[in-house]
């Protein structure tokens, strides 16, 4: 087995051992099962274990010989230090492997840190093994341990075994202060200020390559009347800043595009009257349009015949003269409701995620039916059918189409935007994609605080509706692979920014609420909005080489190809994409639910591999048409790509393609668990396997 | 190219638009424009297969039996088509007379495996009056005929039913007739002795015998057999007495390195009266010995135990580890030929000719097909694990050794040893442990036989095949060469998969008198290549992760009729454009350095 690499420099040990009965009289039914194999270190030469701490962030309680388990049920796992601050929880240990590569790790999150608005639940285990919830006005008394569920699919398993009660009673104080923030204005984004940290090579090609990505922010006027010269539609439509300071609508951006035919007085009178607005979200080659009426207030219900009218003359009208018919079309007869949504997930989460590692296997025989039942995939199939026929109904028949839905924008964000990508080949780019995620969904006032659970309410309107409609695009880089400039990698990357809770995209629910945050304290007119982070600023968060992983090698074919340096076996002639939609072709996006599951993992395997296949292939044709460029005399370029030859690390790949470098979970959760994987493996076939043999020989048992 | 069957369905332009029309309630029928956006033909090989038979054309040795002209072909997918039946030696050949509706259906006769005529004179509406045809290549196909020329169906039925089952009528499958003729000779592609020395044998453990040379210890076995160096000849007999049909362990593979070995057998004969056999007890002795790092011999038997214990009411049964020395026995719990049989057609159920979209997942599940698929990876796992961090030696037997036992040495063999990861170790591991220890393929597949209802007949070949296609990435070779293989089972163009001996392979002249498979394969090998693959990225052993989360209804096979669920732009097409990308610039850049050298030479002249 090709597995582990010899570890290099630090003395690294993992040794068995017997769990001293320390705490005999209060655990009388400890076990002789209950031996923990920890991981340490040789801590005299060692530096102290410390967390690393950003701008803003201060450490609020520390722990210390606290374990973090592989999973529930396994006493294998490893000792160090949990530092509650008030952004996340560090655990930091001696014994992190080198494996994980430097280049593939967040630059301030650790693969170990939890931070608190990326989980979704806490379960504490009492000494009695009952696992109850946490809430912020619960509490339980004597933690074993915690089981921490996050929104990316994945449990953290951390164990108080060696501590005392009172450290551990300091520590899910603190705990529980944080995870359950209630008070918009306490988020760590308001203190966070993110410093460019250490200059790496390559930063500055890589902010280049940022800033040519970043959309527009949609807050002012400005970009709004540069999205309609961009769009070349200024004939009929307009931008209206009728909602200026927010006078009309608190979920409405302030200015958006609507038809000529509707002055500011009518959109007013139809806020007041309690009418959805429409905002303009597309306009196809042929004038077709696509707009989703929005709700104005939390109690808009209906259209009003006027706007309806208006919509249909800005209809482009056909040769004879008469005008199509729009299609205006409520989602909701087909769209699930926010709590079937949620549930669904939920279904998935434990079905992707179980407790135990023996519950994976225990239902994996009827994981196909568990999944049918969870409805996701079955989600996902209809937000791609009903893209399908809008953008049918605009390309081919030539009718315009108005999308509304009752209550917030949630899924008319989601098939607006799909719609968009089937139609338009430029919002298959990274910089489209961004474009349209900023226009359609933060400014036109996707809830994302309430739908992510930013700050903890009763959870209620906890659902990832953003997540459906990122796996809905997997779907469709899956089914065209090399239509989309952006990779598998760069979707999950875009999901875990929405849960890290520092990214002004993602921390309202509404352009208002981002310039007047919930709770903070009324501003003058001269005080500047202070403005977040944003997400868009991939580089505060990744490196250049994390970041070229963001680049599909086959859309750089695409663009070879384009540019005519190459013919296409098969050459696409369709520029408007037809999904597949019946749940056969529909796959679990094992590259997200999976991604956390050592169980699942595959070493030097899984769609990774194959990416690395084509970068690496990209990557050689690049070079050729260099040195050829060369021998002509021409320039050169650079793919992009992670093996770019300029790429520090890009001469080494060789070598770490023979290793196990690359894992079916790369580049998350890279580091791989042998130890777990072999004995979640062997349970299914024979509990004798516990260890395998080479293990024994690289650790000593003591 | 010219010699694919598969893929043959060219569907046009319109109908290509089928997919989801029927869920769209507006009508294609005016949409040219609208059709072309989703133009569907996903391979150039499907145009070219096209375009190819746009003008029927007879292999080498085919000919032209009859012709039936106003033939309906009702495509499940789109409207009915009319158009021209051909019955050939070799195939069923459909050409569509519409020129809106071009559709090609080439179906080689041995594909077939039941015919039914369906409606009478007095059957009301269209198209009630015609032939069914059943395929084992997991379609139905439906053509319906005039009701006036009652003649062509009685006519057409008789032949095809002759042609269709030739070795019910005592005549030869279509392999023996034809005559092309392929740049590489695949019968070279496998020979026993190199086999054994790419393995190290002989060596100090392990000899090569010809005893079976006139198939006297074993009629299901190949002439040459490596075994335990310490068995004399007179030990293989006494063995070979104890064992079901006298297939006694002989080698599959052995590390060359570790000398942990994995060899195949068939159940011992216990019987009810708990038979042992001192001379078994020993020789299973020797192959562990023959590994000097085991302290026990690991026995794989690959049924469920009831079913072990059932068997020796028949004589049959298992080892009983009293009796053997250090050795450990395991059930893997997969299941019999039939068991897998009723899956199969359970599985044909749900993905032809359309699937339920309601109830995909769960219909999926219900076939079994897959639990199926994990109980045979995870066998081959377990092998795979014994072998590489137990180093421990494997002996793997079923009943009889030929079904379940082929399947986990093959797929142990797959994950073990990377040379079979390559298009030629395939083809060389299909050949030694498929068709030369005697998996019985006429049984299983029924070539040329109509008895459709055959129990003999089961998918455990096409399981195996299902079992490496889920390791995508992993080998040299692509998913068109698992579908070729497939394809070629049944059709019986080459000889490949006929027979169920090498005894009565050699009786029958197979080699000298039919096509191997691997010449035609090999003689177009870039088609079959996969384009990711790099030898230094696969040199290690192969774990599958055997969980139903990662294995995968393979959807390329067994929707491959439906043309709503072909892909629209195929990936592998997508990684083969890179590939011939960069070797055409390869090219010029070898092309453009030459040129900057002559320059060179001619100014320094």
């Amino acid at each position: 087995m090709s597995v582990k690499m010899a570890k290099q420099g630090k003395p690294t040990s993992k040794f068995y051992l017997d769990f001293p009965q320390q705490k005999a009289e209060e655990e009388s039914e400890t076990e002789a099962d209950e031996s923990f194999s920890l991981e340490s270190m040789n801590h005299a030469n060692e530096a102290p274990l410390n967390v690393v701490l950003l701008e803003g962030e201060r450490t609020v309680y520390k722990a210390e010989k606290i374990i973090k388990l592989h999973n529930d049920t396994s006493k294998a796992g490893m000792t160090g230090n949990l530092y509650c601050t008030n952004f996340r929880l560090s655990f930091v240990t001696h014994s992190i492997e080198e494996d994980s590569d430097e280049c593939c790790r967040h630059k301030f999150i650790g693969s170990d840190d939890v931070v608190f608005s990326n989980i979704s639940a806490i379960y504490q285990v009492s000494n009695d093994k009952t696992i109850k919830k946490l809430a912020p006005n619960k509490k339980f008394a004597n933690a074993k341990g915690i089981h921490i569920h996050t929104k990316d699919v994945g449990i953290r398993y951390f164990s108080f075994e060696l501590i005392e009660k009172k450290v551990t009673s300091h520590l899910m104080n603190a705990i529980q202060k944080f995870a359950f923030q209630q008070r918009h204005d306490l988020l760590f984004a308001h203190v966070f200020s993110p410093s460019a940290g250490p200059a790496v090579n390559g930063d500055n090609e890589c902010k280049v390559m940022v800033d040519e990505w970043r959309p527009p922010t949609y807050s002012t006027r400005y970009d709004w009347d540069k999205e309609l010269l961009r769009c070349k539609i200024q004939s009929k439509w307009r931008v209206t800043s009728v909602n200026s300071g927010f006078t009309i609508s608190p979920l409405l951006p302030e200015h958006f595009i609507v038809p000529c035919t509707l002055d500011d007085e009518m959109l007013k009178h139809a806020a007041q009257h309690a009418c959805k607005l429409p905002l303009w979200c597309y306009t196809h080659d042929n004038g077709c349009f696509l707009v989703s009426l929005l709700s104005s207030t939390p109690e808009s219900v209906h259209t009003g015949k006027e706007l309806l009218q208006s919509l249909t003359q800005t209809q482009p009208s056909s040769k004879g003269g008469t005008r199509p018919s729009m299609l205006e079309f409520d989602l909701k007869k087909r769209i699930p409701s926010m709590y079937d949504l949620k549930a669904s997930f939920n279904k998935m989460f434990s079905i992707c995620s179980p407790e135990t590692v023996s519950e994976f296997h225990s239902n994996d025989n009827s994981i196909y039916s568990q999944m049918d039942s969870s409805q996701w995939l079955r989600y996902v199939a209809e937000c791609l059918k009903l893209s399908d026929e809008f953008a049918m109904s605009i390309d081919r028949d030539s009718h315009s189409v108005a999308i509304r839905e009752e209550g917030h924008a949630d899924f008319t964000c989601i098939i607006s935007s799909l719609v968009q990508m089937l139609l338009n080949e430029s919002c298959r780019t990274i910089k489209g994609f961004q474009n349209i995620v900023q226009r359609c969904w933060v400014a036109a006032g996707h809830p994302f605080c309430e739908r992510l659970g930013i700050i903890y309410t009763s959870n209620k309107n906890v659902t990832p509706v953003f997540l459906l409609f990122l796996d809905c695009v997997y779907q469709l880089t899956v089914q065209f692979p090399s239509m989309f400039e952006f990779s598998e990698i760069y979707l999950i990357s875009l999901w875990d920014s929405c849960v890290t809770g520092l990214f002004n995209e993602f921390l309202y629910n509404c352009q208002s609420e981002r310039f007047a945050p919930p709770h903070s304290p009324p501003r003058g007119p001269s005080q500047s909005v202070p403005t977040l982070p944003s997400a868009w600023s991939w580089d505060l968060q990744f490196g250049a080489d994390f970041l070229s992983l963001f680049r599909n090698p086959l859309f750089e074919l695409r663009l070879l190809q384009q540019a005519g340096s190459f013919q296409a076996i098969q050459q696409t002639r369709q520029k408007v994409l037809r999904p597949n939609f019946s749940p056969s072709q529909i796959d679990v996006w094992i590259g997200f639910f999976y991604r956390n599951s050592s169980s699942m993992q595959i070493v030097n395997g899984g769609k990774p591999a194959e990416y690395f296949q084509q970068c690496l292939l990209v990557e050689e044709i690049t070079e050729l048409q260099n040195k050829i460029a060369k021998l002509k005399q021409g320039r050169a370029r650079t793919s992009g790509l992670y093996f770019n030859a300029h790429n520090p690390t890009g001469g080494a790949m060789a070598s770490k393609l023979k290793s196990s470098y690359i894992t079916s979970t790369f580049p998350f959760n890279n580091r791989i668990n042998r130890n777990l994987s072999d004995i979640s493996l062997c349970t299914l076939l024979d509990k004798s396997l516990v260890l395998s043999g080479d293990v024994e020989d690289e650790e000593c048992i003591v | 190219m010219a010699h694919r069957n598969s893929e043959s369905m060219m569907m046009s332009e319109k109908s290509a638009s089928l997919r989801s029309t029927t869920s769209r309630q507006s009508a294609d029928s005016d949409g040219d424009t609208a059709s072309a956006t989703s133009i569907d033909s996903d391979s150039q090989d499907q145009v070219s297969s096209f375009s190819s038979t746009k003008e029927f054309r007879c292999l080498s040795g085919e000919t032209v039996q009859s012709v039936a002209s106003e033939i309906t072909y009702l495509c499940p997918y789109q409207e009915p088509i009319l158009g021209t039946l051909r019955l050939t030696t070799y195939r069923l050949h459909f050409q569509s007379t519409d020129r809106n509706t071009p559709l090609v259906l080439d179906v080689p006769l041995c594909v077939i495996s039941r015919i039914d005529k369906y409606g009478g004179q007095t059957s009301k509406g269209d198209h009630s009056y015609g032939l069914e045809i059943a395929c084992k290549d997991m379609r139905n196909l439906r053509f319906a005929h005039n009701k006036q020329e009652k003649q062509t169906r009685k006519e057409l039925t008789e032949k095809l039913a002759m042609w269709a089952f030739p070795v019910t009528h005592k005549q030869r499958v279509f392999a023996f007739k034809y005559t092309e003729k392929f740049p590489e000779n695949g019968w070279n592609v496998y020979k026993p002795m190199e086999e054994y020395e790419r393995m190290g044998v002989p060596n100090d453990s392990w000899r090569v015998t010809k005893i079976n040379s006139s198939f006297t210890l074993c009629d299901t076995y190949p002439t040459v057999l490596a075994v335990p160096a310490q068995a004399t000849d007179e030990d293989l007999k006494a063995v070979a007495k104890f064992r079901s049909r006298g297939r006694l362990p002989v080698l599959s593979w052995l590390n060359k390195e570790t000398q942990v070995s994995i060899t195949r057998c068939s159940q011992p004969l216990v019987g009810v009266t708990t038979k042992t056999s001192r001379d078994d007890e020993n020789y299973l002795h020797h192959i562990m010995e023959a590994n000097h790092q085991g302290q026990k011999l690991f026995i794989i038997d690959a049924r469920p135990k009831v079913n072990a214990q059932a068997n020796r009411a028949k004589g049959g049964g298992f080892e009983d580890q009293d009796a053997y020395q250090n050795v450990e026995l395991v059930f893997l719990d997969i299941h019999n030929i039939h068991v897998m049989r009723e899956s199969q057609r359970k599985l044909k159920d749900i993905c032809h000719p359309t699937q339920d979209d309601h109830h995909w997942l769960s219909n999926v599940e219900s076939t079994q097909w897959l639990l199926h698929i994990k109980a045979i990876l995870a066998g081959a796992f377990k092998i795979a694990d014994k072998v590489e961090s137990h180093k421990m030696s494997v002996l793997v037997h079923c009943s009889d050794g030929w079904d379940r036992t082929a399947q986990m040495s093959s797929l142990a063999m797959l994950l073990l040893d990377p040379f079979y990861r390559t298009i030629k170790g395939f083809e060389v591991l299909i050949e030694k442990e498929w068709i030369s220890f005697g998996h019985k393929f006429n049984h299983r597949i029924g070539h040329g036989e109509d008895k459709h209802g055959d129990s003999e007949r089961s998918p455990v070949f096409l399981q195996f095949i299902d079992c490496v296609w889920q390791f995508p990435t992993a080998f040299e070779f692509n998913e068109h060469m698992l579908i070729t293989i497939l394809d070629h089972l049944y059709s019986c163009l080459f000889g490949t998969f006929l027979g169920n001996s090498e005894q009565w392979r050699q009786s029958e002249m197979i080699r000298q008198e039919t096509q191997s498979l691997w010449s035609m394969i090999n003689s177009h090998i870039d088609d079959y290549k996969n384009p990711l693959y790099v030898d230094y990225l696969h040199s290690h052993v192969l774990y599958p992760v055997v969980s139903l989360r990662r294995i995968k209804l393979w959807k390329g096979y067994y929707l491959r009729w439906n043309p709503k669920m072909r892909p629209q732009e195929p990936i592998s097409l997508k990684n083969k454009e890179l590939l011939l990308l960069r070797n055409s610039l390869r090219d010029t850049l070898e092309e453009k350095r030459s040129e900057v050298k002559t320059k060179k030479r001619l100014q320094i002249r």
